[in-house]
C-alpha cells in the first residue's frame, strides 16, 4: 500500500437487487483493496454477500454504485465489448467447476481460447502447456464427467489462466472437494501465485481455506467488511465478535470453554492453581516461553489444549494450561508474560481472594 | 402367392395402391417442408423466448410478454379450427388453402408454437453456472447462445424434435380432413367416406412405421450427442 494505489480497489461499492419494487441491499459501502501477488481472503456465511461481491470484481454483477478500479482501470465503467475484453484477464473458478459437459477437457480450455487471436497450432501449444501446468497431461480427451473433483477443479484452473489473466478469482474453488484434494488445490494455487505472480482472490466459508493459503483476509457479514488486514494481524488480534467465531471454527481452545461448563475432571483444580488462557500476538512464541517461565519461576504447566499454527510463516495461536506453584511465583508468572506480549486470561482461580486481586492488577 | 394375400386383406386398398403410395410421399413431402421450416422458426422463437426472459442474457420484458402471449393463444386454439381461419391467409401466401401446397402453411402455425416452447425449456435445463463461466470467459450474448445454450444442450433439442416430430405426423394427418393430402386424406376418403376398413388399417400401420422411424433415428442422435 504505503501511498501508492493498489492493484485491485473497490470503493464505496453498494449492490441492491430488487424484488417487486423493494430493494435489498446485499453490499453496503465495501472498500478493499488488494495488491499485486496477494491472496486475498473473503470469508463470510453463506448469504453475507460473498459471492456478489467477487462478481462485482469482474463485473458479471454491476454496481449500484461506487468504482472497481483493477490496475488502474475503472471497471465499473466499462461494457460492451471493453468489458468482455477485460474479464478475459481475469479467470475465474467456481465451487461446481462449471466445465461445458458436452466438451472435452482440451474443448473446454480450447473455449477460452476462441478469441486469442492464436493460430491453431499456437493454441495447441498453448493448452497442451496448460494441461502440462495443472498436471493432467494424460486427461486431454476426457469429459468432464470422467474426471474426479480435483481434476476438474484443475481443468477449470487452466482454462481460468488460459489467456494469461493479472487476477484469478475463486468462487468457494474448494468447498465441494474432500479435505485431501482441497489441501493439494489450495498448495497448487500458492504454487501459482508464486511462480506467475498472479494476484488472487478467493471467498470461502472455510478459515481453514484463510489460514492454509491466504496472505490477507476480509470478514464479510451482511454486506459489510468488518475488518481487513493481514491474515496475521487480523487473527491474532480479532477486534470482532464474527471473527473470533471464525477463529473458534478452527480452534480446539474453544473446548476448554465447554470442559469447564460440564466442570470435568480435567480441568479440577487444588488449592492455588489457575486455568491460562495464553494467546501469542507477536512471533514469541518461538522462544521456549513455557520452559523459560517455568525454570525461572519454579512454578509448572500442565497443558491440556494447544492450538498453534502457522500463518505466514508465522505462529499464531495459544494454549490452555494449568498453573501451579507458589501463589507469589503465580503473580510474577502473570507479570512476565504480559510484558512478553502474551494475552493471558484467568479462566479459572482456585487461589485466595486477596492473591486474585493482586492479579487482577496486572 | 404374395399378391393373393394381399388381395385378401386388404380388398380395396390392393386396387388403390398407386393412390396410397403418393399418400404416404404427401404425408412424407408436407413433414419434411413444414419440420424444415418450423424447426429453425422454433428454434428461433424459442432462443428468443430464453434470452429476452425477466433474468435472460438479454432480458427485455416487452419482447418476452408478446411473443409469450401469442404462442399462448395460438396454441390454445385446436388445430383443426385453426385451419379454417387460416384459409384467406394460406390462399394469399401459396394461392391454394388445399392439397399437399396448401396444407404446409397451417402445419408451420400449428407446431412452431409448440416447437417455441420444447426449445425454451430445453435450453432452461442449463445450468446457470456454465453461462456464468461463459460470461467469465468473456463471451457475448450471441456467444453464449451458441457456445453454452444451444451446443450444450443439444441432447435436450434432440428429444425436444422427436417429440415434436411425432406431433407433427399427427397435424399432417388432421389436415387431410379438409383435403390436404396425405394419409390423412386416404383415410377420410376411402376408410371413413367409403367405409373401406382395409384403407384405414393400413393408414394407421404406415403411421406407426413413421412414428417409430422417428423415435428410432432421434434415439440414435441422442446416444451420439450425450457425453454425461
Amino acid at each position: 500500500m504505503s501511498g501508492e494505489e493498489s492493484f485491485i480497489q473497490m470503493k464505496q461499492v453498494t449492490k441492491s437487487f430488487y424484488k417487486d419494487t423493494i430493494a435489498i441491499e446485499v453490499l453496503k459501502d465495501v472498500n478493499l483493496e488488494v495488491d499485486k501477488g496477494d491472496i486475498f481472503g473473503i470469508i463470510g456465511y453463506s448469504g453475507a454477500g460473498k459471492s456478489t461481491l467477487i462478481r462485482c470484481i469482474n463485473g458479471i454483477e454491476s454496481l449500484t454504485s461506487g468504482e472497481v478500479i483493477i490496475d488502474k482501470q475503472i471497471v465499473s465503467n466499462l461494457t460492451g465489448k471493453e468489458l468482455r475484453g477485460f474479464r478475459r484477464q481475469v479467470g475465474m473458478i467456481f465451487q461446481q467447476f462449471n466445465l461445458m459437459p458436452s466438451r472435452t477437457v482440451y474443448g473446454n480450455i480450447a473455449l477460452a481460447l476462441r478469441n486469442s487471436g492464436l493460430s491453431k497450432q499456437h493454441k495447441e501449444e498453448r493448452i497442451m502447456d496448460l494441461l502440462e501446468l495443472v498436471d493432467i497431461r494424460d486427461k486431454r480427451d476426457a469429459y468432464p464427467s470422467q474426471l474426479s473433483g480435483g481434476q476438474k477443479q484443475r481443468v477449470a484452473i487452466a482454462r481460468a489462466l488460459a489467456n494469461h489473466p493479472k487476477v484469478l478469482l475463486c468462487d468457494e474453488a474448494t468447498s465441494a472437494l474432500d479435505p485431501q484434494t482441497t489441501k493439494s488445490i489450495l498448495q497448487f494455487l500458492k504454487d501459482l501465485n508464486r511462480k506467475l505472480g498472479i494476484t488472487i482472490v478467493m471467498i470461502t466459508h472455510e478459515m481453514g481455506v484463510v489460514k492454509e493459503i491466504c496472505n490477507k483476509v476480509a470478514i464479510i457479514d451482511q454486506g459489510v467488511i468488518l475488518e481487513q488486514g493481514d491474515v496475521f494481524s487480523v487473527f491474532s488480534n480479532p477486534r470482532e465478535p464474527l471473527t473470533k467465531t471464525f477463529l473458534e471454527t478452527t480452534s480446539n481452545l474453544s473446548k476448554v470453554d465447554e470442559l469447564i461448563r460440564v466442570n470435568s475432571p480435567l480441568v479440577q483444580l487444588e488449592e492455588g492453581q489457575v486455568i491460562l488462557k495464553l494467546t501469542y500476538t507477536k512471533t514469541t512464541v518461538s522462544e521456549a516461553l513455557i520452559s523459560e517461565v517455568s525454570r525461572r519461576f519454579y512454578v509448572d504447566f500442565n497443558i491440556i489444549a494447544s492450538d498453534i499454527e502457522i500463518v505466514n510463516d508465522m505462529l499464531l495461536g495459544g494454549l490452555v494450561a494449568v498453573l501451579s506453584g507458589e501463589q507469589a511465583s503465580i503473580n510474577q508468572t502473570l507479570i512476565y508474560l504480559h510484558q512478553k506480549n502474551v494475552a493471558v486470561e484467568v479462566i479459572r482461580d482456585a487461589r485466595s481472594s486477596d492473591q486474585q486481586i493482586a492479579a487482577e492488577c496486572v | 402367392m404374395l399378391d393373393q394375400v394381399i388381395n385378401k386383406l386388404l380388398p380395396n386398398v390392393s386396387k388403390l395402391s398407386d393412390v396410397f403410395y403418393e399418400s404416404v410421399l404427401q404425408t412424407l413431402q408436407m413433414f419434411a417442408i413444414a419440420g424444415c421450416i418450423s424447426f429453425v422458426l422454433g428454434l428461433f422463437f424459442g432462443i428468443v423466448l430464453l434470452v429476452c426472459k425477466p433474468n435472460g442474457i438479454l432480458a427485455n420484458k416487452w419482447v418476452y410478454y408478446l411473443l409469450d402471449k401469442v404462442i399462448n393463444v395460438l396454441r390454445s386454439i385446436p388445430f383443426i379450427i385453426m385451419i379454417a381461419l387460416l384459409i384467406p391467409l394460406t390462399r394469399l401466401l401459396v394461392g391454394t388453402a388445399i392439397g399437399t401446397t396448401g396444407a404446409i402453411f397451417p402445419l408451420v402455425v400449428g407446431i412452431t408454437p409448440f416447437f417455441s416452447r420444447q426449445i425454451e425449456s430445453a435450453l432452461s435445463g442449463i445450468d446457470p453456472g456454465l453461462v456464468e463461466s461463459g460470461k467469465a470467459m468473456g463471451m457475448s450474448a450471441n456467444e453464449l447462445i451458441i457456445h453454452v445454450y444451444l451446443k450444450e444442450s443439444i441432447p435436450a433439442i434432440v428429444r425436444a424434435t422427436t417429440i415434436t416430430s411425432v406431433n407433427l405426423i399427427g397435424l399432417s394427418a388432421i389436415v387431410g380432413v379438409v383435403g390436404g393430402g396425405g394419409i390423412g386424406n386416404f383415410a377420410i376418403m376411402y376408410g371413413y367416406q367409403r367405409n373401406q376398413l382395409d384403407a384405414t388399417s393400413i393408414s394407421v400401420i404406415a403411421l406407426l412405421i413413421i412414428v417409430s422411424i422417428i423415435e428410432l433415428v432421434g434415439k440414435s442422435v441422442l446416444r451420439k450427442t450425450t457425453y454425461y
